[in-house]
């Protein structure tokens, strides 16, 4: 089994995205930082396939940079 | 008299800030002469005093835009006396809203205004989202089966108003007062009295309903002290209309850091007469004088066309999205439609416009109803309760649009940039890349009039949604659209039953308003009576019709209520209940 890239049907984007955002509200950097990281070790205790999860770790590590700097 | 604290104008739909256009210097609020082929109108101003000028009118518009315009248009077919006044003697200046949805030609087509704004406006289906160098998402917006308007048509505003003003030359009932500016207003149980300034005088009418058309910086809402709650954003863009004869698709082209822009986005969408749409993102804290410059302007607008430079410049304006909402649409005698009302990102897939045209489109058949006395006055209250939802959503998904085009923390960047990165390698990625969603089915969930289903049916076509539109064909073979069949009055419209049968059964009903019959049947099936072939099943399929599903609409194309078999009670329960008899036909049959 490897990392699943395709959409799932009808996933609710916009509002999985939102309440992304809204965990980095009235939070300073490093708080928004920290909860992100949670959720991520949150995600993969819920994933019994580790390799999976190192394959997942593989490629957001070698993603290429995204934008200019941030604001 | 309660006055407005500024003088505001009264068609500003948009949000401009500044606006420059290629044109002469001295006309009212720089309103261009001309912008591409289209040469700006100037509508005759009638000096006061004509004979018609004072008085009291049913209803006064505040705001001849295209909100207005159709509110007032609408009411005047419906032989309302009504006023429509407006500020300036033109049609506004720059595209502006130029994302014309189906639904929105849809009701233009039941005003009878659609056919030049189809031939004129154009559509595309393909669209592209840039990151740097990079295409991270292509899209095609498929052509919507059932319907003979695509998706949305893009057409200009300042094309719509002028073709709205054109459809109101045709109603002799409908008073246009150009450069009537309205100064001041008060409100009683029984009226509402207007104060307005013409280049020649003052003077004062009265009128029983006011509408508020007059656009983001409403002088109604503001004469009133109403608030308009919400946030004004920080992130500014330039805006222009660009005349380019290059052979470029006919896509939509969104980027975000683009290798040719020092900014964050570009946005470039095709209009007709070979004008294009272009948006850039420039820093918050730019000077705007220097940003509109037309040295800076040219040089930008040549490196997004592609280093083309046989270009014209045709009008240019700067933006900042502002998300408000009033609390309440309806104030005792006035009523609240378009941006006067809400106001959302214009990157909120066309929402603005298109939602105050669903405004006009749900206010004007109640006024007109209540004001020939067919319907009780407290219809009136079902405008605030059935818009207003819709506009709480079209604000919540504007913001999410604005949220992810322009994030405002490291936090929202971060994923920004991750969504962007990914969307190169994982396809599911791209799902939320969001520059801008399409306007959702205007579904009226919350309306207090709809009947809830007592029978089994889908969702789909559920009470308070608009009319899903469908090919038919008459008994001659002639074709012909549902939506041509429905609004206007309450329609029947039964699938399998000899029509001859419903339209009797109705005649039978005592009704305080007009409730016509329409007769559909499977094609092949044999017909008597006035009956319309469903010939590619579409009706079948998207109201789930089997033989005696009845459906019953409103004047403005929603589906009230409906039903597996016919009943001629339930139907004329439904209509009394929906027009404020509270205890249906049976109280208005004894009154």
């Amino acid at each position: 089994m490897s990392l699943r890239l395709e959409a799932p049907q009808g996933f609710p984007n916009d509002d999985i995205y939102e309440k992304l955002i809204a965990m980095g509200l009235d939070r300073s950097d490093r708080e928004a930082r920290q909860a992100v990281a949670a959720l991520v070790l949150l995600l993969i205790n819920q994933i019994d396939n580790l390799s999976l999860v190192y394959e997942a770790i593989d490629m957001a590590r070698t993603l290429p940079s995204g934008g200019r700097e941030a604001v | 008299m309660a006055r407005p604290e500024a003088r505001s104008e009264a068609r500003s739909e948009g949000q401009s800030d500044h606006e420059h256009a290629a044109l002469p210097a001295g006309g009212r609020a720089r309103r261009p002469l001309k912008l591409g082929a289209f040469v700006y109108p100037r509508y005759d101003y009638r000096p006061l005093p004509h004979p018609d000028a004072q008085g009291r009118y049913s209803v006064v518009v505040v705001g001849a835009g295209m909100v207005g315009l159709t509110l007032a248009i609408d009411l005047a077919r419906k032989g309302v006396r009504c006023v429509l006044i407006d500020d300036n003697d033109t049609v506004s200046a720059g595209s502006r809203s130029i994302a014309q949805a189906r639904r929105t030609m849809e009701i233009w087509s039941r005003l009878g205004c659609a056919e030049p704004m189809q031939r004129k406006g154009i559509s595309w289906s393909r669209g592209h989202t840039h990151h740097g160098n990079d295409t991270v998402l292509s899209f095609t917006v498929f052509p919507e089966g059932g319907s003979r308007f695509p998706s949305f048509t893009s057409l200009a505003q300042y094309y719509v108003e002028h073709f709205l003003v054109e459809r109101t030359k045709e109603l002799p009932g409908l008073d246009i007062r150009w450069l009537n500016r309205l100064t001041g207003l008060e409100m009683t149980a029984d009226g509402v009295t207007l104060a307005i300034d013409t280049p020649d005088a003052s003077y004062r009418i009265e009128a029983d309903w006011v509408v508020a058309a007059d656009g983001a910086k409403s002088t109604v809402r503001s004469a009133l002290g109403l608030p308009f709650t919400g946030d004004r954003l920080q992130d500014k863009f330039v805006i222009a209309d660009v005349r380019c004869d290059a052979d470029f698709p006919f896509e939509r082209n969104y980027w975000f850091d683009p290798p040719f822009y020092d900014g964050n986005t570009v946005l470039r969408v095709p209009q007709s007469d070979s004008i294009w749409r272009i948006d850039w993102q420039i820093d918050p804290a730019a000077d705007v004088e220097r940003e509109l410059a037309p040295d800076l302007v040219q040089k930008r607008v040549e490196r997004i066309l592609d280093g083309r430079t046989d270009f014209e410049v045709e009008w240019v304006s700067t933006y900042t999205s502002e998300h408000r909402l009033m609390d309440n649409f309806r104030h005792g005698r006035v009523f609240f439609a378009g941006d006067a009302a809400h106001q959302f990102s214009p990157f909120g897939g066309g929402r603005g416009g298109n939602s105050g045209i669903q405004d006009a489109d749900n206010l004007a058949w109640k006024l007109a109803a209540v004001v020939e006395g067919r319907a009780v006055e407290s219809l009136l209250d079902s405008y605030d309760h059935e818009r207003r939802p819709i506009a709480e959503r079209n604000l919540a998904d504007s913001r999410k649009s604005t949220e992810f085009i322009t994030p405002k923390s490291h936090h929202s960047q971060a994923f920004h940039d991750a969504v962007l990165s990914l969307a190169k390698v994982a396809p599911f990625a791209k799902a939320y890349i969001n520059t801008g969603r399409f306007a959702v089915w205007p579904v009226l969930e919350t309306s207090p009039l709809s009947v809830a289903d007592v029978d089994d049916f889908p969702a789909l076509a559920r009470p308070g949604t608009p009319v899903l539109d469908c090919p038919l064909a008459t008994a001659d073979g002639r074709p012909t659209w549902l939506t041509d069949q429905v609004g206007d009055d309450f329609v029947v419209v039964s699938y399998g039953l000899p029509a001859d049968d419903v339209a009797g059964a109705l005649q039978e009903i005592s009704i305080p308003f007009p409730v016509r019959s329409v007769a559909i049947a499977a094609a092949g099936q044999a017909m008597t009576g006035r009956v319309l072939s469903d010939v590619e099943g579409a009706f079948a399929r998207q109201y789930d019709a089997g033989k005696g599903t009845t459906y019953l609409f409103r004047p403005d194309q929603h589906v009230l209520g409906r039903w597996r078999t016919f009943d001629p009670q339930t139907i004329a329960r439904a209509v009394s209940q929906a027009l404020g008899y509270a205890d249906g036909i049976e109280q208005e049959t004894a009154r």
